[in-house]
């Protein structure tokens, strides 16, 4: 049995596109700890987001196609959708980019963060609301208890989200996906939620996924990383040796690629060409047409995750040998 | 140009792939075929009587039977669809003109315009379509001209409002302010930039509207606001049927046939345009 | 030799808020700014939402009018010119936006959205103009065949090179740059920086360069001016000023922009507080509800801006030498580690 929040092994998600079947996520497996932060980064079309939504299944099902296993809490996930809707909001939880869409515009703040404990813990309305109030103290919205009754348009954004986070942790789940938590907000305002979430999953013990494009976010809070690419994860380590060593080529030209606010560039650093399309996969290493160092035999064969040093693993011909 | 085309690409968007909506393009195609061409293949004469075959029902002589006056139903029906059509066609050609020219010019320039042409539609449209057919009719004579104005000045507000929303979203989106920084004119923006960005909108609501128009000049003529006799129109030849309803029901069942087919076949090819409009949103949406 | 001179630009906007008519709120997006840039050269502009940067840029190109203030092209004062002066003066100073996806008509081919403003301003004429465009797709990057087709064909990347060529095509001295890689993946957004740092020194075209992101305004930009709620708090040139800056509000900026170091990472700096609404900025100095070392003075009165070192200038009463308010003067012995001159 395994000790890890989330588990998830050999993932592979794939979509409908013109008569065929294309994996957008392949055999992806990685062990998220509790009271860890493990960032999935990427550009877009690396298959975060999808990955994320394979495992809390919130895929449209027509068009869609889900492999592979999910262990929540050592219990292996069906993927029935009453399970499902049963684990949602309760043992595993999500925040998205844009709070003010996830919000109901309709309903007060309080009832929506309410609202989990209600549905999966049969609390009374009265109870509940009271909780929420709690709640909303607790991710720092000051005057919890007048602010409770208003609506999501009186919040600003750095507001919303809190009231988001609030409403993700009602239940206290082990796991806590956050899908680009801060992309919406202001430098100062994200370093505050930034803080927030890194502070509330200690109190709380979870388990911290968060999805980010960006490596400045990444460096701020999480453990460990894993670096998506065209679906598949290419590196993946202790944040620490993400950053001083990379292993993979992309890896490197990513960190070389960002413009940083920290010191002077001599020249900017950027990767040739573009993430290919989903249904222009290429055959061998996905990354080798964009790749300073590609041979042969990137060219032709896909390479697998292979462990280089302790905990740090990455998808390369070249620098990581990989499995013939 | 630019308008003609992009009007294209959205037309054959929208009927590559849906077989109804292409049912109704052809079945509208042919109506207006048989109407350009009544003169060729009416088997009779529409006007003149023939006292001695009155009221008689549908039969390999007369494919819908006669009227009153004895005059072949079929050939009128033929006829008929000359007015209807040219009614429905011409008026919302003319009110989708004037209409979306006011809507968009209302939209881009806002401020004070943007009130003072608003109001004035609103002003027009507060009067229900009855009412300024007869005024209009009361007041310049029926004919199928004033037919067309009347049912012209119904459509002008509608076509404002339904090309003003639009207006205001595009003229929002950066490539018009582009267009500003680059030093173009107004006029130029209004034609090549912001018109054929909010053409879809408008030519969904034109087939819908045609269908309307169409049924709004076979009310005026079934209340005998209309074409005069014995001009044949569907509206007036329901309305001459109807006296006879249960003795001659054919008089009034094949020009309802008519309108059913002319409105059936326009909401057909405007639900196809619709359906046009969406999986470029729908497209625009994944890509965002 | 400055190509843009911007000298106490003021714009307000008037607003309703609420059902039926609601209450008029005046929303002070931006309240006396002022700033230069050098021909040639890329000059930044940060700052956080509704700090009124996207409101300067779009003064500067007189997309809206501006209420007070004067702006100068190459020293000519745009607000005397006459609409049909304005308009041929227009090709000069062009703009690139934010948005890749609305900033192309999408019912127009690369090819025709790039000719028309050739044609509109006579720059050529007949086989000249496509060979124009031809040549100007192949300067930002793509093919020559990119001319027969439609926006919706390019990604994000290529949308935004086909929008530099536009803005290209009438060979403008000034380019305003709204947000114009924050859009883009790290990996096209480092390409897209590098294409317009080239044209720039081959072409010889001065930025506007507007954005939130720090990191990309220390790549891009020479000098530049950070904005709060409507004001220039401090400028000067970009190393220095995110090394060593002297207004907190820099301070807190620069500390709370993510850095992609791991080994660098300290407890978040966690600036207090909300951003304040532009339609009810605090009195005073805009910032004083969120600033560590505020004062009574800082509550009542607005700070000048003041130039304590060459060719940087501060809006703050710690950095006023003419300030003798006595609580002032114990905060600036205080934090006089934090903010010094070079």
């Amino acid at each position: 049995m395994s000790d890890a929040a989330l588990s998830v092994k050999n993932l592979t998600t794939s979509f409908y596109i013109n008569g065929e079947w294309h994996p957008a996520v392949r055999n992806l497996s990685f062990d998220l700890a509790r009271d860890e932060t493990l960032a999935i980064v990427g550009e877009s079309g690396s298959g975060k987001s999808v990955t994320v939504m394979s495992i809390m299944r919130l895929l449209a099902e027509t068009g869609s196609r889900i492999e592979g296993e999910v262990m929540l809490d050592g219990n292996v996930l069906t993927g029935d959708a009453d399970e499902m809707q049963r684990l949602r909001g309760d043992r595993m939880a999500m925040i998205f980019q844009e709070p003010m869409t996830a919000l109901n515009p309709v309903l007060q703040v309080g009832f929506q963060v309410a609202e989990p404990l209600m549905q999966h813990r049969g609390m009374p309305k009265a109870e509940a609301m009271a909780e929420a109030v709690r709640l909303l103290e607790q991710v720092g919205i000051p005057s919890a208890k007048s602010r409770a009754l208003e609506y999501p348009h009186q919040f600003s954004g750095g507001m919303r989200q809190r009231v988001m986070i609030a409403m993700a942790l009602a239940c206290e789940p082990t796991v806590l996906f956050a899908d680009e938590p801060t992309t919406a907000l202001d430098v100062t305002i994200q370093a505050q939620v930034l803080g927030l979430l890194e502070d509330l999953r200690h109190q709380k013990g979870m388990g911290l996924l968060l999805i980010t494009h960006s490596m400045g976010v990444v460096a701020a809070i999480a453990d460990r990383v894993a670096v998506m690419y065209a679906g598949a994860i290419v590196e993946t380590g202790p944040v620490d040796k993400i950053f001083a060593q990379p292993i993979h080529p992309y890896t490197e030209g990513l960190l070389k690629s960002i413009p940083r606010p920290d010191r002077d560039a001599s020249e900017i650093y950027s990767i040739p060409g573009s993430v290919p399309a989903l249904d222009k996969m290429p055959k061998g290493c996905r990354f080798a047409p964009r790749c300073p160092l590609s041979t042969e035999r990137c060219l032709n064969d896909d390479p697998s995750l292979e462990m280089v040093t302790d905990g740090h693993s990455a998808a390369c011909w070249v620098r990581a040998g990989g499995a013939s | 140009m630019s308008i003609l085309s992009s009007a294209t690409v959205t037309m054959t968007r929208a009927f590559r792939r849906n077989i109804p909506s292409g049912l109704g393009i052809i079945l509208f195609v042919t109506l207006c075929l048989l109407a350009l061409l009544a003169p060729i293949i009416a088997p009779y004469d529409p006007i003149e009587q023939s006292i001695l075959s009155r009221m008689k029902p549908p039969s390999g002589e007369h494919l819908f039977g006669t009227d009153t006056f004895g005059r072949d139903m079929f050939t009128r029906a033929l006829y008929g669809a000359r007015v209807s059509l040219t009614v429905g066609v011409v008026s919302v050609l003319l009110g989708m003109t004037i209409g979306s020219v006011l809507g968009v010019v209302a939209g881009y320039y806002g401020r004070w315009v943007d009130p003072l042409i608003m109001r004035a539609m609103d002003v027009l449209l507060s009067f229900p379509t009855l009412i300024t057919g007869i005024i209009i009719v009361a007041l310049l004579g029926p004919s199928l001209t004033n037919v067309i104005i009347a049912i012209t000045f119904t459509l002008i507000p509608k076509f404002a409002r339904i090309a003003r929303a639009p207006t205001l979203a595009v003229k929002e989106r950066a490539y018009v302010e582009a267009c500003r920084a680059m030093g173009f004119s107004d006029i130029r923006i209004i034609v090549f930039h912001i018109i054929p960005n909010i053409l879809t909108e408008v030519l969904v609501m034109a087939s819908l509207w045609t269908a309307n128009a169409i049924m709004i000049e076979a009310g005026f003529a079934f209340l005998g606001l209309g074409v005069r006799a014995p001009t044949p129109t569907w509206g007036g030849m329901i309305r001459e049927g109807f006296e006879h309803i249960f003795q001659a029901p054919w008089m009034s069942i094949f020009p309802g046939l008519c309108i059913l087919l002319a409105v059936l076949s326009l909401n057909l090819i405007g639900d196809g345009l619709r359906d046009a409009l969406d999986p470029r949103l729908k497209q625009a949406k994944d890509m965002g | 030799m400055s190509i843009l001179t911007v000298t106490n630009l003021v714009k307000h906007f008037h607003t309703r808020v609420g059902a039926f008519g609601g209450k008029p709120v005046t929303i002070r997006a931006v309240d006396g700014v002022s700033f230069h840039v050098d021909a040639g050269e890329a000059f930044g502009v940060v700052g956080e939402s509704g700090c009124g940067k996207s409101t300067v840029g779009r003064a500067v190109l007189h997309l809206i009018e501006p209420d007070e203030g004067m702006i100068e092209l190459d020293g000519t004062d745009l607000a005397d010119l006459r609409p049909s002066e304005m308009r041929a003066l227009r090709p000069r100073m062009q703009m690139i936006f934010q948005d890749p996806y609305s900033s192309l008509n999408p019912k127009q081919t690369i090819g025709a959205a790039l000719s028309e403003p050739i044609r509109v301003h006579g720059k050529a004429s007949g086989d000249a103009v496509m060979q124009k465009v031809k040549t100007l797709l192949e300067e930002v990057g793509l093919p020559a065949a990119a001319a027969d087709r439609y926006p919706h064909e390019f990604s994000g990347g290529q949308r935004q090179r086909i929008a530099i060529a536009r803005a290209l095509t009438l060979d403008p001295d000034l380019i305003v740059a709204d947000e114009a890689v924050s859009a883009l993946d790290v990996s096209i957004q480092a390409q897209v920086l590098k294409l317009m740092k080239e044209l720039m020194e081959r072409r010889g075209v001065a930025f506007l360069f507007i954005s939130h992101d720090l990191g990309v305004v220390r790549t891009f930009c020479k000098r530049l001016a950070v904005m709060y709620l409507g004001r220039v708090v401090e400028s000067g040139p970009v190393g220095t000023v995110f090394d060593k800056p002297l207004h907190p509000y820099t301070h807190s900026l620069r500390a709370a922009s993510p850095i992609p170091d791991p080994s660098a990472r300290k407890a978040l700096a966690r600036l207090s507080g909300e951003i304040p609404s532009a339609a009810s900025p605090p009195s005073g100095c805009h910032f004083h509800t969120r600033c560590p070392y505020a004062t009574e003075l800082c509550r009542t009165q607005t700070p000048k801006t003041v130039e304590p070192v060459s060719g940087r200038t501060v809006a703050c009463h710690l950095h006023d030498p003419d300030q003798t308010d006595a609580m002032l003067a114990t905060k600036q012995n205080a934090i006089q580690e934090l903010f010094f001159y070079d």
